[in-house]
């Protein structure tokens, strides 16, 4: 189970609403390498890594991600918040509008609903971690990308914080692998699923 | 310290106990972490005390101090620009 705490995890305060932006952040909600994604897809995976220590870090990562979940859609709120009928028009937010109004719901920045093709879940621990580890740097690449297409400080600043905590979670979904790979039985040689059937 | 340096200085203690709580899901001997993080628990709930004596309920999820008001449902909420606190 989950308990949740009545805060986020690092603060989000934009004070100028901005359509535009709002449109390509709300990829990092429901987009194909977002924070949904990511927490659905670690939290699918966990149930067949082959020990605690894995089970623990997924769990863990999943969950900071349903953070950062919360952290995006704080933004997309701010974002569209008040927003005129001229503003919604002059940005292009129109097409959105006419479907969610100033809902929040989990698109690509293309506009391509959420969909769970976006995520993998293998059932062979090292076909996952290596699933994991590009997923996080899919994730880091968007960050790179909205960083490079927005100005405004007061958006650039939590979008920073979500870049660096994608480069931590490589970093621990990486010495994950190593630790599978070093335990691996030493007929193993090839890194194949330690976790079912030997392949015949 | 006013509430939301307090709140602030709360949370980054929080930020820095989860970080060591995933570097030890991959860690699990580091002597260093574990203390460090243990020393960062004590310095919360000192920190945590001191918010509750003068605010009110930090989380926000349970009663009020005096026990009579549902405070989980006040506003504001994380996600509003106006009073919204990490």
């Amino acid at each position: 189970m989950w308990q949740y705490d009545k805060k986020l995890q690092y603060p989000v305060k934009i004070k100028n609403p901005d359509p535009r932006a709002a449109q390509i952040i709300i990829s990092q909600y429901g987009g194909p390498d977002g924070e949904l994604g990511a927490s659905l897809r670690y939290l699918s995976q966990r149930y067949t890594m082959p020990n605690g220590k894995l089970k623990g870090l997924l769990t863990d990562i999943a969950t900071e991600e349903l953070g950062h979940l919360e952290m995006i859609s704080a933004m997309v709120y701010q974002l569209t918040k008040g927003l005129t009928p001229e503003q919604i028009k002059a940005s292009g937010f129109d097409k959105y509008f006419t479907d969610h109004t100033l809902g929040v719901y989990p698109v690509a920045a293309s506009g391509v609903p959420f969909t769970a093709a976006y995520i993998a879940s293998k059932g062979d621990p090292i076909t996952d971690l290596h699933e994991d580890l590009a997923a996080e740097q899919k994730a880091r690449t968007t960050y790179d990308n909205l960083l490079r297409l927005i100005d405004d400080p007061d958006i650039r600043d939590p979008l920073k914080f979500l870049r660096e905590r994608e480069i931590v979670h490589y970093q621990r979904f990486g010495e994950a692998l190593e630790g599978v790979v070093d335990n691996l039985d030493c007929r193993n040689v090839y890194a194949f699923n330690p976790s079912y059937l030997p392949v015949k | 310290m006013d509430k939301a340096t307090l709140r602030r200085r709360i949370a980054a203690i929080e930020f820095s106990v989860w970080e060591l709580h995933l570097f030890l899901d991959t860690h699990s001997d580091c002597e260093e972490a574990i203390d460090k993080r243990r020393r960062l628990l004590a310095e919360r709930e000192q920190l945590v005390a001191m918010y509750e004596s003068h605010f009110g309920n930090y989380y926000g999820t349970a009663m009020n101090d005096n026990g009579d008001v549902w405070s989980w449902v006040d506003d504001p909420w994380p996600w509003d620009l106006e009073g919204g606190v990490c």
